[in-house]
């Protein structure tokens, strides 16, 4: 069901989120881990509302810093990468 | 404060000295004049301007064959050795001190203060900072604390205890070559043995206050060139710190965002450590 584009990925819950500067730091207390994501993995985080399918989030990235293009690939490795680690499910 | 005080039931003489550790303050009580000499010796002696909130007794009663050390809470250890004991009565006390802060972060730094506001030098072991905070002492900076903060709420205060030198850093530290207390040390190095060093014995005041942090140094050593200082970002800042960390005591949630705002609102720098004159220009150039 994750990987259906039409999926909306949802934040986990339980997460402490930090905002810095020029990023989030995020702690997760079910692994005990600390995760640094960038302006743009943070972002892609915030997104993942449960209300925004995967399919939309490149158009979605690409209009908010003003891209060319849409990040298609880029975000599909981000959106994997917080799903291994157990931030968005 | 010294105190004398005679049981006319038992005959015992028991000699009494108080130390403060941040918030607690203990009373030690012992019948070996000797002993606490020799604890006075060791034991840092500063100024703390921290309210006192908690009261421990510790009693070490010598029988003529062993010392018996006892906190009052049932349990007793037995030492031979008064070296032993001394460096036993220090680790209760900086453990009870620091279980009477339980909502406090322990960092892995150096304190200083400048300027009414407290700046903090975090770096691995071994990565130099202990040196380079005697050398800011030598150059007239305000620093207060070596290997231990506590972070609460945008505040820092150093843990009181002496600073420890390695023997073979003191080469590093050519000011205190020629000092009688340092010159047996300094003519034969030795890398294990650790010399402690505090503000008073150099002259300088030495004065422990919580303060609003203002800058966070992370240390990397690049010894045998000159020290670079370069503003870091927060996150990258984060990045090094986090390990330098233990969590509070009490388990407190969102320590860690009480950790990040902190370094969100101070100014974050790397500090590449090499040449140490060239370590004191370089943070004179940040600090003012």
């Amino acid at each position: 069901m994750a990987d259906n584009p039409e999926h909306c990925p949802i934040t986990t819950q339980g997460l402490e989120i930090n905002a810095v500067a020029d990023g989030y730091i995020v702690y997760q207390s079910a692994r005990d881990r600390v995760h640094y994501l960038n302006q743009t993995a943070a972002l892609i985080l915030e997104l993942c509302n449960g209300r925004n399918a995967a399919s939309d989030l490149p158009e979605l990235l690409q209009s908010a810093f003003d891209l060319p293009d849409a990040p298609v690939e880029e975000v599909e490795e981000c959106v994997r990468t917080l799903r291994t680690e157990g931030l968005v499910a | 404060m010294r105190q004398n005080i005679a049981y006319g039931r038992i005959g015992r003489l028991m000699h009494v000295e108080r130390f403060q550790f941040l918030s607690t303050e203990f009373e030690i009580r012992t019948n070996s004049l000797e002993l606490l000499d020799q604890v006075c010796g060791v034991a840092p002696h500063l100024q703390q301007e921290i309210s006192i909130s908690h009261c421990h007794t510790i009693s070490i009663a010598w029988t003529g064959e062993e010392f018996r050390i006892s906190n009052g809470n049932g349990g007793e250890d037995y030492e031979i050795s008064s070296t032993i004991v001394i460096d036993q009565l220090f680790t209760r006390m900086h453990k009870l001190a620091l279980a009477n802060l339980p909502d406090h972060i322990r960092l892995r730094a150096v304190t200083g203060n400048h300027a009414g506001q407290a700046f903090l030098m975090v770096g691995q072991k071994c990565s130099g900072k202990t040196t380079l905070a005697v050398h800011l002492l030598l150059a007239g900076y305000d620093v207060c604390g070596d290997e231990l903060a506590l972070l609460l709420d945008g505040q820092a205060v150093a843990f009181p205890r002496r600073f420890l030198v390695r023997g073979d850093c003191l080469e590093l530290l050519p000011q205190l070559k020629s000092s009688e207390e340092f010159i047996a040390s300094a003519a034969k190095p030795v890398r294990e043995t650790l010399i402690g060093i505090d503000p008073i014995g150099l002259g300088k005041p030495w004065r422990l206050v919580p303060l609003d942090v203002s800058a966070f140094f992370f240390i990397e050593p690049n010894y045998g060139a000159r020290t670079t200082i370069q503003p870091c970002g927060k996150l990258q800042m984060l990045r090094h710190i986090i390990p330098q960390c233990a969590p509070p005591g009490s388990k407190r949630a969102n320590w860690i965002g009480d950790l990040s705002h902190t370094i969100d609102n101070t100014n974050t720098f790397m500090l590449r450590l090499g040449e140490l004159n060239s370590a004191v220009l370089a943070i004179k150039e940040i600090l003012g």
